[in-house]
């Protein structure tokens, strides 16, 4: 008996709500042109929040992949003698802040210059070899801090004339990133702000114009949740629709700009290091999370207004 | 099925709509409230409804204290009151099929059963022919019966009218008595609010009369007659 009364009460919630989301979709069709003109504020309200952020993942994946390509080149006096500089890269080996340390002689530097310049035999009728021995040197962090302080200890060792690195692009792109992360986050809140008033408004109009059929069903026995549902469930499809149709345009403008940006990169001379790397990217966003995050908040943003108006109306 | 004890109403302009009210209701009873415009009647009935909590005292309705109810219980206790208001309060956007039905559907009943309560509520007033039209093109007669059948489609145990017949002729608001006084037979606790005298003599119910927010007097059905006309000659 008790189980059939839970049953039959579970389908009654069911039969509400099935009857109010259909309600509310039909809503969409009496109204197809303000229903419309909704969404698609809502969409652009979505959209450049989350452009932003995948362009501060595009940088931070772009950071990264310069952190851990970075190498420093350490140039050694030329007077100092083969035997010395193998013993000063076995030195450095030993060095917890440094991967890998490899040591190209000036004999070896000269050889590679003389194959790839086409130079040979100018290089070939050279007095002296004026190409100093230098060490590759593969940080073991990507942080640009130890970086930094390895850098200078390098140029600190004896031996050691001067100290190259690509540390400089490295700062400059954090500080992009660091500067667009910010920027992001502002753009996120104001949208946040902008789609709750988009909603809080919408549900604020519905409320007024529902006015008299909230007090009607709050005469007849109609709990606050039976006047709310219509409109949780339209603002729950509008933002549902506005997430899906934000993340084919975000799609789009993703794939458009994707291959401008590597053109552009490449005007920085950055391009080698890019193509190479198999880090960097342009992340895409997970629909689910775009989608499931509009209709939320769509949902949650008419529920406050929307409670707060109909206690207003019904209970004052 | 409706007890008033010692209820009083102040809203908080300071004006005093009801003062130390006391009386009983049971089921099967029909029950004329009256009294001039203003002597409390609508606030009564909203006290009934739990539209307005009293001041002091304790309003019970089907056996519970309305008063000490959270707005949910509240809610859910007005489902088994029928409502019926002088201006029908129907939802202009909805069809007379729809505007019944709206009650049912608060109450989540299946699609089935909702149709076949709603046909025969429009049948019982005689306006099953126009469950598909829109309210606006009916009369005012008309109007007010679905709003009745609104009232009845629930089954519910207590009906609470407020002025049903204020815009209807003599001929029409008979035949919303008559309904009335059907439910009545059914069990069915009914209170209606008028200033009708007329109305109120014809029916010889039980009468209770306020004046300023006070219950002046509880008349039993057969006296109603004598005592309404009396009250109305002392206004």
């Amino acid at each position: 008996m008790k189980l059939r009364a839970q049953k039959t009460k579970q389908n009654n919630r069911f039969q509400k709500h099935f009857r109010d989301s259909l309600r509310s979709l039909r809503q969409f069709q009496k109204n197809p042109f303000s229903s419309l003109a909704a969404i698609l504020v809502v969409m652009l309200t979505l959209l450049f929040p989350s452009l932003s952020a995948t362009a501060v993942l595009g940088l931070k994946s772009l950071v990264d992949s310069f952190s851990k390509e970075l190498e420093l080149i350490a140039y050694l006096y030329p007077e100092i003698s083969e035997n010395k500089a193998l013993k000063i890269s076995k030195r450095l080996q030993l060095d917890k802040k440094i991967a890998t340390a490899e040591l190209t002689t000036s004999t070896a530097a000269l050889k590679e210059f003389s194959a790839l310049s086409g130079l040979g035999e100018i290089a070939a009728n050279l007095p002296n070899n004026p190409l100093p021995a230098s060490i590759t040197i593969t940080p073991a962090t990507s942080s640009t801090e130890i970086i930094e302080k390895l850098t200078i200890e390098l140029r600190n060792t004896s031996g050691i004339q001067s100290v190259e690195s690509d540390l400089l692009w490295s700062e400059r792109i954090n500080s992009w990133y660091q500067t667009l992360q910010v920027f992001s986050s502002i753009l996120s809140l104001f949208s946040l702000v902008g789609l709750t008033s988009i909603f809080g408004s919408m549900a604020y109009i519905e409320v007024h114009k529902r006015r008299e059929e909230f007090q009607i069903i709050h005469v007849i026995g109609g709990s606050m949740f039976d006047m709310i549902r219509p409109l949780l469930y339209s603002a729950f499809f509008s933002g549902f629709a506005a997430g899906a149709l934000a993340y084919t345009l975000y799609i789009y403008t993703i794939r458009s700009i994707k291959l401008q940006l590597i053109d552009f990169i490449g005007l920085y001379d950055l391009a080698p290091i890019l193509i190479s790397s198999t880090s960097f990217y342009l992340p895409s966003m997970n629909p689910a999370i775009l989608i499931i995050s509009a209709a939320f908040l769509s949902w949650a943003s008419s529920f406050i207004c929307a409670f707060c108006l109909i206690r207003q109306i019904t209970y004052k | 099925m409706i007890q008033f004890d010692r209820v009083s109403k102040r809203y908080p302009s300071g004006q005093q709509a009801l003062q130390n009210i006391s009386f009983e209701l049971d089921r099967g009873e029909f029950t004329f409230l009256t009294g001039h415009s203003g002597a409390g009647k609508s606030t009564l009935l909203k006290l009934v409804l739990g539209l307005d909590k009293a001041s002091a005292g304790i309003v019970t309705v089907a056996g519970h204290n309305i008063v000490q109810l959270t707005p949910e219980k509240t809610a859910a206790r007005r489902r088994i009151i029928g409502a019926v208001f002088q201006d029908h309060q129907l939802l202009s956007d909805r069809t007379v099929f729809d505007n019944v039905a709206l009650p049912l559907e608060i109450s989540g009943f299946s699609q089935r059963e909702l149709r076949s309560r709603v046909r025969a509520a429009l049948d019982k007033v005689g306006l099953l022919r126009v469950e598909k039209a829109m309210p606006a093109g009916l009369s005012g007669g008309q109007q007010q019966r679905i709003g009745i059948a609104r009232a009845i489609v629930n089954s519910p145990s207590i009906i609470l009218a407020d002025e049903p017949t204020g815009n209807l002729d003599s001929a029409l608001s008979n035949e919303i008595m008559d309904l009335f006084t059907q439910f009545k037979s059914l069990g069915v606790c009914v209170l209606v609010a008028s200033h009708d005298k007329h109305l109120i003599n014809r029916f010889s119910q039980r009468t209770l009369v306020l004046k300023d927010g006070n219950l002046i007097a509880d008349i039993p059905g057969e006296q109603g007659e004598t005592a309404c006309a009396k009250d109305q000659t002392k206004q």
